[in-house]
């Protein structure tokens, strides 16, 4: 197999890496295990949150206050915001549009009614809440309790009231998850029997807040469509795995993807690479009954950190990239891994691999291990993308500097 | 203090072997109230590795023990066989091991009454598949699983259906004396928040592994050796049955399934007080090493969570302390008469033991008890069977046919464990307020992703019910939850707490109050000593 | 227990499968991977305990979109498939329809001298009806047609060119051999266009309608078989192609991965298996293929089958199709076409099949293609039926443009 660059991995890094190489005119070939965080976050594109613990109301201004080691200031602050800017032109692009301004962040509800801050917001998530919200699940899906996050967002200073709306007959009475729910939300037929129903429990409510189902096949179709029905501005929460918007984007960038002509090879790690001097000449991965060569110009790394499964956590303490073998800081042993609270901080959480400037993984010295090998994303080191809520910004910011590096003049998405 | 209760007994101690002691008093006929300091099977009871004793452990070296165990594990299939998984042991004889220890092992257990069957290493393999390959030889032994829980649950249900009260989260404080006789008890209402007395005529110290501090209290000298042990939860169950290393007794030398993940243990060393369940991390390896031994995949496995737990070792006074290794003081029990040793004319205690042979220590103390009292009627425990003991031994895929049965996949808030929509709201039905509550009579939280959708699922089931702050409450509940899983975070279970942490705190922004004891914080009761897995 | 079974550990309940599974999107019969798979997993743990697994586990098509999609090596499908064997043992073995269904060389031979009246019989829809009624194929699942001849009967009279400078041995599997033997004249052309030699080593039914069924015993024994006759093949030439995904996938990983064979003469057939079309794109990144194709002015829709992404390899077929001018290619977004080898012809499943496959037919529908592409005879027959067109290997797209 032959490719001009192989990306590892199929994350917010790996995508949006993958599509702005293609888009720049590399040849790119995507070598994945399965999906990552893009299936797993809260559907918004965290630039910045928190830093000391601090909630960041200005995240591009709060980058120059991070450490020098933190990705933000080795892609720079430019990256970050063209990276932004690509991503909301891309989305609204494939039909989801986004809200948000980099300057400043904003809240997004979450289903047990806490509000977190982030950067860009789908357009289903990104309205006010203002006045009376009617808190409103659906009945039977089992992974957003209006009452809970009634009284979280009441806590927040939101007049929020809890509510419930049965669902019409349907093929999934009997077991559904959101996925299910958000496909059935799909159907033109299916939205026109819930909307009765939903508009009673939003009776006498400004905003409707109802878990983050509506849809997955439309784009944002099907929310402002039921939004029209209903007749009230509803605004989806986050809720745990698997992230229905996140599916949205997902399936956004396939299509781009497909469209660029990039291959895709998925459902099989990498696991080696093969070198000649400094310079990474192919990528191993394995297949169904030999591993599988593809020679490669460029490599970059968005395999995700221990989290992403980019770099393992071994009983001894020790740490290992799984890849290419890169240099990865362990720990003396494994009680150091983590921290003594579980809502706290975890060290290996912020475990990665360092890079210079240009992304490249650096050994002891500070030079580079190879010459072209980058890394993106949750594999870096200087961040813990969950505690400082900065996952999608690092993505995009190191996707859209990889981009650069590799091809003079990335062209912006059409 | 006016007594908040007058009884004729009042036994301290929630573990199996207190809980035995209601149910034998109760079933003759006697008036009883227990008192527990957190809930029932908090201490040893709750944390060890669910073996029903065959005896063979002892076979060579103790074979008073031997017998005992081998009695009443038949006693407990019969009794409560809705608690036991019939799913045999074996002894395994690896490269390196002493065959004349095998022959010594057979001996024992034919001089104890344990039936014993040798098999061939193919023989052995078929029966357990993933036993190491270089396995020479093995055993097989009626070795069970037990859950103490529902043994726990089963026998308090039956006595306080007699008429008998269970008080947890009532410690003991304190005796009231009238000479040589008790006339109260002194606990702490943990929930009131204020030290009630309980009437008596008779006092049982069933406390275990705190009998001296019972003993204390009452000014006798009872000397406790707290012998700790540390078990290893795997978070797949690997084996069918027990698996035994068929030597000496020694570290990492059993591997016991217990629903659906394998225990196993465990370490013996002397420790200060049975509180002290703290794991130290090179104990977790050393029981993988070991116990790869016997079952070599489990050296790359995913291990769910270690706990530690003391075994209840009384020392008569007579003897020397065994130092270290507890291994060579013996596990069989003793009645203690405080009448006749210390002039305490109306408190008998309870000490040693194993958990198999609970009943059989009941009977002893409350046969004993009897004759003080005057009571005539006979031990029945050993053949009235206990509530569910119609439900037939436990089976690995029940709950998966249960599921099915019922239509509930849509119906699942604990997905590892296949707890239902309608399990917990029955449970929160019958008065449980806290997911602490829901974890230890439902197992909710208990498997290999450790609460990651469960606990906030069950925090909104108890937020349609009732006020309060269930988002502090799903805090305490995963900070309570992460005590003492350190030592055993690494690969698979590492992208989970990852994953976990990126859901609560990443997605749900939750970051806690940033106290490490909330609980205390907060001013509930704990229902479980801290620092334990 | 074998290792598929203790990839359940690996799970983090991350709910990636549930996402993917064509299945569960479509009914509610199926509780989906993650149930099925590692969470139903714990409580079976490869112990018999008097009650059997999860009857829902039936509803699993085994097209494994679940396994490439989860990011910790959980291999799902094959967690379930293990399952189903047991449950399929504890009722006693397969069913008529099942033991039918799975010796696709048996029906063959059978056929093969009434070849025409057996292709009318099976078109007509009387005849379909009793079918369904008496062993359970539902009366409008797609149905190859019998061939009055064998693939084989044409190899042997099959004179090879003298220019090759390769040799590959050539698995052709029961549907080229009962069905369609024009589409491995293809392959035995597009190979010799390319200086390759083809050898025909004797050979068998691979045994997956019998595994993926639950047929374990049958299936290895048929296992064993094949591995005996391909072996020499695995040494000398080196390398045995395979054009039908699911085959080819069977000899390169599930041998191993379902029946445990882990014997070096499995080992040494695994390694040597190529999808035809990843074969040719090596020969193409060799420069060893000849690209001289003529043009050929047509809209395709590809669709990868499942068990092709089950191969490792990507999507080589898009590589090579790109290769002829005038040929538009549009991908299909589907992961399965709904028929999942042989579990979409039963009677219970047909509807859950169609309905998996709605979507794909639906862009075809739009996408107004002049043919469809796919790599699995199984899902050629199904979307053929389904959508009206014809569907065609890549492998005879390009025996087409290098004829012209």
């Amino acid at each position: 197999m032959r490719a001009d660059v192989v990306v590892v991995g199929a994350g917010p890094a790996a995508l949006a890496t993958a599509v702005r190489l293609a888009e720049a005119g590399r040849q790119v070939r995507v070598i994945a295990r399965g999906n990552g965080f893009t299936h797993w976050g809260a559907g918004a594109v965290d630039a910045l949150g928190r830093l000391g613990g601090e909630r960041v109301e200005r995240p591009l201004e709060a980058v120059g206050r991070l450490p020098e080691d933190h990705p933000y200031r080795l892609a720079g602050e430019a990256a970050l915001r063209d990276g932004l800017d690509w991503f909301a032109r891309f989305a609204a692009a494939a039909g989801l549009a986004h809200a948000g301004d980099p300057d400043r962040n904003r809240d997004q509800v979450t289903a047990l009614g806490v509000l977190r801050p982030t950067c860009l917001l789908p357009e289903p998530a990104a309205g006010p809440l203002s006045g009376r919200v009617a808190v409103v699940n659906f009945e039977g899906f089992r992974d957003f309790s209006p009452a809970l996050c009634a009284a979280g967002l009441r806590g927040a200073g939101v007049d929020a009231v809890p509510a419930s709306v049965p669902l019409p007959p349907w093929d999934h009475a009997r077991y559904f998850t959101a996925v299910e729910l958000a496909r059935a939300i799909d159907d033109d037929d299916f939205r026109r029997r819930l909307a009765p129903g939903l508009a009673r429990a939003a009776a006498g409510a400004d905003v409707v807040v109802v878990p983050a189902v509506l849809g997955v096949r439309g784009g944002h179709a099907p929310w402002a469509d039921l939004q029209r029905l209903v007749g009230t501005p509803l605004v989806e929460a986050a809720t745990a795995p698997p992230s229905i918007p996140g599916l949205r984007l997902f399936a956004a960038y396939r299509r781009r993807l497909d469209a660029l002509g990039v291959g895709w090879q998925f459902g099989f790690p990498a696991v080696g690479v093969e070198r000649d001097g400094d310079r990474v000449t192919a990528v191993r991965s394995e297949g169904a009954s030999r591993e599988v060569v593809t020679h490669c110009q460029e490599l970059v790394l968005a395999t995700g950190g221990v989290a992403g499964h980019g770099i393992e956590a071994n009983r001894d303490g020790t740490l290992a990239e799984v890849v290419a073998g890169l240099p990865v800081e362990g720990f003396p042993d494994r009680t150091a891994f983590l921290g003594e609270r579980f809502l706290g901080e975890h060290p290996l959480g912020a475990a990665g691999v360092r890079v210079d400037a240009e992304l490249r993984p650096m050994n002891a010295s500070g030079s580079p291990v190879h010459a072209n090998v980058r890394c993106v994303g949750g594999l870096l080191a200087g961040h813990d993308p969950t505690v400082e809520g900065s996952r999608e910004g690092v993505a995009l910011a190191t996707a859209t500097r990889t981009a650069e590096l590799l091809a003079p003049t990335p062209t912006p998405a059409t | 203090m006016t007594p908040l209760l007058e009884t004729d007994v009042v036994v301290a101690g929630g573990g199996v072997t207190g809980v035995a002691v209601l149910r034998d008093l109760a079933l003759r006929g006697v008036n009883a109230v227990l008192v527990e300091r957190f809930d029932l099977g908090t201490g040893t009871s709750g944390r060890w590795h669910g073996l029903l004793h065959s005896g063979a452990r002892y076979a060579v070296r103790d074979q008073e023990s031997a017998r005992e165990c081998i009695e009443e594990n038949t006693v407990l299939r019969r009794i409560a066989p809705h608690t036991v998984e019939d799913v045999g042991g074996l002894f395994v004889l690896l490269p390196g091991d002493d065959e004349a220890y095998a022959g010594k092992f057979v001996e024992g257990c034919q001089a104890s009454g344990i039936p014993t069957e040798e098999l061939s290493a193919a023989e052995a393999r078929r029966r357990e598949p993933l036993l190491a390959p270089d396995v020479k030889l093995a055993f097989a032994v009626p070795d069970g699983g037990i859950d103490s829980w529902a043994l726990l649950r089963s026998m308090a249900a039956d006595a306080e259906a007699r008429g008998s009260r269970v008080l947890v989260r009532h410690p003991v404080v304190g005796v009231e004396r009238d000479g040589d006789r008790i006339t109260a008890v002194r606990v702490h209402d943990q929930v009131a928040g204020e030290d009630r007395l309980i009437g008596c005529q008779w006092v049982v110290n069933a406390a275990g592994a705190w009998a001296g501090e019972i003993g204390r209290m009452a000014g006798v000298p009872i000397r406790m050796i707290a012998g700790k042990g540390v078990m290893v939860v795997m978070a797949s169950r690997y084996v069918r049955g027990v698996v035994n290393a068929c030597r000496k007794p020694a570290d990492g030398d059993i591997i016991v399934p217990q629903h659906q993940v394998a225990i196993l243990g465990t370490t013996s060393v002397q420790v200060d007080s049975p509180d002290d369940i703290a794991v130290p991390p090179a104990d977790v390896d050393r029981m993988i090493d070991m116990c790869a031994q016997m079952v070599p995949s489990i050296a790359s496995g995913r291990v769910l969570r270690a706990f530690a737990g003391s075994r209840p070792l009384y020392q008569p006074e007579s003897e020397d302390g065994g130092g270290g290794d507890t291994r060579e003081v013996s596990r069989t029990f003793t009645v203690l008469d405080h009448a006749g040793r210390d002039g305490l004319g109306n408190m008998l205690s309870i000490v040693g033991g194993k958990l198999t042979t609970c009943r059989q220590m009941a009977e002893a103390l409350v046969d004993r008890l009897a004759e003080r009292m005057g009571v005539t009627e006979p031990c029945r425990t050993a053949t009235e069977v206990l509530p569910g003991a119609d439900h037939g031994p436990h089976r690995l895929a029940a709950p998966l046919a249960g599921v099915e049965r019922d239509g509930a996949y849509g119906e699942l808030i604990c997905e590892c464990e296949l707890v239902t929509r309608g399990q917990v709201r029955a449970a929160i039905a019958d008065g449980l307020t806290e997911l602490e509550d829901l974890r230890r009579k439902l197992r909710l939280g208990y498997g290999p992703c450790q609460a990651a959708f469960c606990a906030w699922r069950a925090a909104g089931m108890l937020s349609e019910g009732s006020g309060g702050d269930h988002l502090g409450g799903l805090e305490r509940f995963l900070e309570e939850r992460w005590r003492g899983q350190r030592a055993t975070i690494w690969g698979d279970q590492a992208r989970q707490a990852l994953l976990n942490h990126a859901i609560y705190r990443g997605i749900f922004d939750l970051r806690g109050a940033g106290r490490p004891d909330e609980a205390a914080a907060a001013g509930l009761p704990r229902a479980e000593p801290v620092g334990g897995g | 227990m074998l290792h598929v079974e203790q990839t359940a550990d690996r799970c983090i309940k991350c709910n990636v499968c549930n996402t993917v599974c064509p299945v569960s999107a479509v009914t509610d019969l199926f509780p989906g991977p993650k149930y099925e798979g590692p969470q139903g997993q714990r409580f079976r743990a490869g112990i018999d305990t008097g009650d059997s697994p999860d009857h829902s586990l039936d509803y699993c098509s085994g097209c494994g979109l679940c396994t490439q999609a989860c990011p910790e090596g959980v291999m799902v499908a094959e967690i379930n498939q293990v399952a189903r064997e047991r449950l399929v043992t504890a009722r006693g073995g397969l069913g008529l329809r099942d033991k039918l269904i799975s010796r696709p060389s048996l029906m063959g031979r059978l056929a093969r001298p009434v070849a025409p009246l057996a292709n009318l019989l099976m078109a007509a829809r009387p005849v379909r009806l009793a079918v369904e009624k008496a062993i359970g194929v539902h009366r409008a699942a797609a149905m190859p047609r019998f061939s009055g001849t064998t693939f084989r009967s044409w190899a042997r009279h099959h004179r090879a060119p003298s220019d090759a400078t390769r040799t590959v041995a050539y698995f052709h599997g029961c549907a080229v051999q009962e069905f369609e033997p024009e589409m491995g004249a293809a392959v035995v052309r597009v190979l010799e266009r390319n200086r390759v030699r083809v050898t025909f080593p004797r050979q068998a039914c691979c045994g997956l309608p019998l595994v993926s069924n639950g047929g374990f015993d049958a299936g290895r024994a048929a296992a064993v078989r094949l591995v005996g006759r391909l072996r020499a093949a695995a040494d000398d030439p080196g390398v045995i192609v395979a054009n039908s995904t699911s085959c080819g996938m069977t000899l390169k990983a599930k041998y191993r991965e379902l029946l445990g064979m882990d014997d070096a003469a499995t080992r040494a057939v695994s390694r040597a298996v190529y999808d035809i079309c990843e074969y040719l794109l090596e020969l193409a990144d060799e420069d060893a293929l000849d690209r001289s194709f003529a043009p050929l002015p047509a809209k395709a829709l590809y669709h990868p089958p499942c068990q092709l992404m089950a191969h490792g390899v990507g999507t080589p077929a898009l590589d090579l199709l790109a290769m002829v001018p005038g040929l538009e290619v549009e991908r299909s977004r589907a992961g399965c076409c709904g028929t999942a080898g042989t579990y979409g012809t039963k009677v219970e499943k047909y509807q859950i099949a169609m309905d998996v496959g709605a979507s794909l037919f639906e862009q075809v529908a739009q996408a107004r293609p002049d043919f469809v592409v796919c790599d699995s005879e199984t899902c050629r027959w199904h979307i053929a039926k389904a959508t009206g067109l014809p569907v065609y290997h890549p492998v005879q797209v390009l025996d087409r443009a290098y004829q012209v």
